[in-house]
């Protein structure tokens, strides 16, 4: 697939938003980006949700404070698990950070609900949409207006662990391979591993869509949302979560119940599997955890099935709609998505910088690793995480309906088709 | 001059003094009422602001949809309440709720007997023992909720350990496994709650006279009947206490769970509480209206069964 597929697919998504929903009267605030200079004083906060991005998110602010000495920025912490429904509960009480951290699954159920303010001025300060992807810039966009500036985005691959498939005595991934070899792999492994505690792949089935199941869907030739319809109970879909059954049957993959216990990030740290399937913001981290060792450790793009495919998302920054300081609001996100920043994200590993052209500096971050094949992957190959208006309904009701898959309780094809008329019923309630 | 008369003529202006030459303060009455109606009344306020208001609001709301943030209110009757009693996690969520109550309640004669002994004449460091079980109580249940979460971890779990080195080959995943879970985590809910459990009891079991055993051993009774028919007996206005205090507790069962379960638990649907239900509904799915008719049930739900354990009280608590 194309990357020209991948735009139209982000299109075709900003054009749903704009066609589903009529929208409120926006405040105008235009002006808002004009008023600031080097005396502004103000106070703002800014939420994010990864610990790890915390080093590049204070020296991003640091320099900020360069330019405007006179804002205090207090950063604002919450874990994943929770920052959505802290930021929903907050946007209840009129208490949104005032730039922050937005998803594309959450972008049209706050930007729909008047909770964003839009950036459209945002140019003013520096910004040219032109410099991000243009499937980013759509997915952050809502009625014709722009609600979030892209931060960076992120495909998936496979992290392998060298030592391990030698000790297994199994050859490394190559690339273009299958899901056929990636399961004789891991089977092949988990055999070998089964009585020190080692898995072939553990990967977070339980909770980590977009680093698993999403992709298989698609690979199969599925789809999970089409306008206001589910495609959970197409047969291909269905194979997309079928096969994490089969392999957790033969014990080749961690069943659901093992990766709650022990997060598979840290299993893979810590050798306990020799495969898991994650984000490219997963390299950073674990760049930093297996210092000095980097040579044991490789990244491969995610094994074909039907077609080669990837789920792409990526995060943004976005102004409340209620912020007390806009202007000074502006500035600061206009400055975290800037060049600037852009440029210490990639330095720092951190994240794959949505700018035009930090790409490159991101992947020279990790020369013993081909984190190429995550850019590859944006560029050739990926699909637009999927979202509805209220995705989180249906999308937190997933592990309800998709655990017992994995773990064998149900049989696939009656799990999915419960699962779709959930989110049948769910996206007809959107409006 | 009686001695409050006297600290009232050296302190500041006296509020409420019914002086005899009937001299007004500024904004106030001359009776002597006004003054101690308006400190209740600031506190009346604060209680009807932050207690009442929000009952009657929840009330309201459970009889409305509003959008994801809470705004346009539409009314739209009982339809909360019908979705509510359609859905099959609402009785799974009350199973859940009461096998967590039960076995927290199993801790009350635990606490009973580990008081007794921790208050037996004669026995020394009382008030290292009393330190050692409320120390627990101390801590935050997100906190110890996560020292737990790690003893009973499947594979590196202390717990685990301990039993495959006493033989079992195959020990379950304590908190991910569906049925298990929920008694794992009423087993540390029963512990945690030992602590404050044991210090109420204490002080009840001081308040029992001394004299009442030494009559009991006079006539001959030995340590365990006067347990049971002395220290039991007036103990129970404690224990009642105790009793309604750790239903209402597990009735509101949710900072446990969402310390030890998490989202993608596979054991998440089996062990969601009352709370837990009432948390998805309106926080992650963002639908208040439901919501709100959780808590509604909720109460209602805490009530009946403090009702029936008012009336129930009049059969075995001894007020003496």
């Amino acid at each position: 697939m194309k990357r020209r597929s991948f735009l139209t697919g982000a299109a075709a998504l900003a054009a749903m938003a704009v066609a589903g929903c009529g929208s409120k009267e926006s405040g105008g605030s235009s002006s808002a980006a004009q008023k600031i200079d080097a005396n502004t004083e103000a106070e703002l906060t800014l939420a994010y949700w990864s610990k790890t991005q915390t080093a590049t998110v204070t020296e991003n602010i640091k320099s900020f404070n360069k330019k405007y000495p006179k804002i205090k920025v207090t950063t604002n912490l919450t874990g994943w698990d929770n920052y959505f429904n802290k930021l929903r509960t907050q946007a209840k009480g009129n208490e949104l950070p005032d730039v922050f951290w937005m998803n594309g699954p959450n972008l049209q159920l706050f930007a729909s609900n008047d909770m964003l303010e839009p950036l459209d001025a945002i140019t003013s300060l520096g910004i040219s949409w032109s410099k991000y992807p243009k499937a980013l810039v759509d997915l952050y966009s809502y009625d014709g207006k722009h609600y979030g500036i892209p931060k960076d985005y992120d495909t998936i691959g496979v992290f392998y662990n060298k030592a391990l498939f030698k000790q297994a005595g199994v050859e490394v991934p190559k690339a273009g391979w299958t899901w056929d070899d990636f399961h004789e792999k891991a089977k092949k492994i988990s055999a070998w591993g089964k009585s020190k505690g080692i898995w072939g792949c553990a990967s977070p089935i339980n909770i980590d869509a977009q680093s698993t199941y999403y992709n298989t869907i698609l690979q199969a030739g599925g789809y999970i949302v089409k306008g206001k319809k589910s495609g959970y109970d197409d047969p291909k879909s269905i194979e997309g979560l079928q096969c994490w059954a089969d392999w957790v049957k033969d014990g080749s993959v961690a069943s659901p119940k093992i990766v709650t216990d022990t997060n598979p990030e840290d299993m893979f740290k810590a050798g306990k599997t020799a495969m898991t399937w994650d984000g490219s913001w997963y390299a950073g981290d674990l760049a930093t955890t297996i210092k000095g060792h980097e040579d044991d450790y490789g990244v491969i793009a995610l094994p074909k099935k039907e077609k080669e495919v990837c789920v792409i998302h990526g995060l943004s920054w976005s102004v409340s709609k209620n912020s007390k300081n806009k202007a000074a609001a502006f500035a600061l996100a206009a400055h975290m998505a800037g060049e600037q920043s852009q440029k210490v994200e990639a330095k720092n590993g951190t994240a794959i910088p949505a700018y035009s052209g930090a790409a490159d500096a991101w992947v020279k971050t990790f020369p013993k690793w081909d984190v190429q094949v995550f850019v590859d992957a944006a560029t050739t190959h990926s699909e637009p995480y999927p979202v509805s208006l209220n995705s989180d309904v249906w999308a937190s009701k997933e592990p309800d309906y998709f655990i017992p898959i994995f773990s064998g309780a149900t049989p696939a094809k009656s799990g999915a088709k419960q699962m779709a008329d959930f989110m049948n019923a769910a996206l007809a309630k959107e409006k | 001059m009686s001695e409050a008369g006297a600290r009232g003529a050296m302190s500041a202006p006296r509020p409420g003094s019914a002086s005899p030459k009937g001299r007004r303060r500024r904004g106030s009455p001359t009776s002597v009422g006004a003054w101690p109606l308006a400190f209740i009344g600031l506190l009346m306020l604060g209680v009807a602001v932050f207690y009442y208001w929000p009952i009657v609001k929840n009330i309201i709301i459970s009889f409305q949809q509003t959008n994801a943030f809470g705004g346009d209110p539409e009314f739209v009757g009982v339809d909360n309440y019908k979705a509510l009693f359609a859905d099959p996690s609402l009785m799974s969520s009350i199973g859940n709720t009461l096998l967590y109550t039960v076995i927290v309640l199993l801790g009350i004669p635990l606490s009973v007997a580990i008081a007794s002994m921790i208050e037996l004449p004669g026995l020394r460091w009382k008030s290292l023992y009393r330190t050692l079980f409320f120390m627990p109580y101390l801590a935050m249940p997100m906190a110890i909720g996560q020292v737990w979460k790690i003893v009973y971890n499947g594979n590196f779990g202390i717990l685990n350990q301990v039993l495959r080195a006493l033989g079992v080959s195959d020990p379950p995943y304590w908190i991910v496994t569906p049925g298990f879970a929920i008694v794992a985590v009423s087993i540390f809910g029963l512990w945690s709650s030992i602590g404050f459990n044991v210090i109420i009891l204490s002080s009840g079991l001081k308040g029992i006279s001394r004299e009442l055993y030494e009559a009991a051993s006079i006539d001959g009774a030995t340590g365990v009947k006067q347990f049971r028919w002395i220290t039991v007996p007036l103990l129970t206005p404690s224990i009642f206490f105790l009793t309604i205090m750790t239903t209402i507790g597990g009735f509101q069962l949710f900072d446990v769970l969402f310390a030890m379960i998490g989202n993608g638990n596979p054991a998440e649907s089996r062990t969601r509480s009352l709370v837990t239900l009432f948390y998805k509904q309106a926080f992650v799915n963002s639908d208040q209206g439901t919501g709100a008719a959780i808590a509604i049930v909720i109460l209602v739900f805490v009530a009946i069964v403090t009702v029936i354990q008012f009336i129930g009280q009049k059969k075995w608590v001894n007020y003496v």
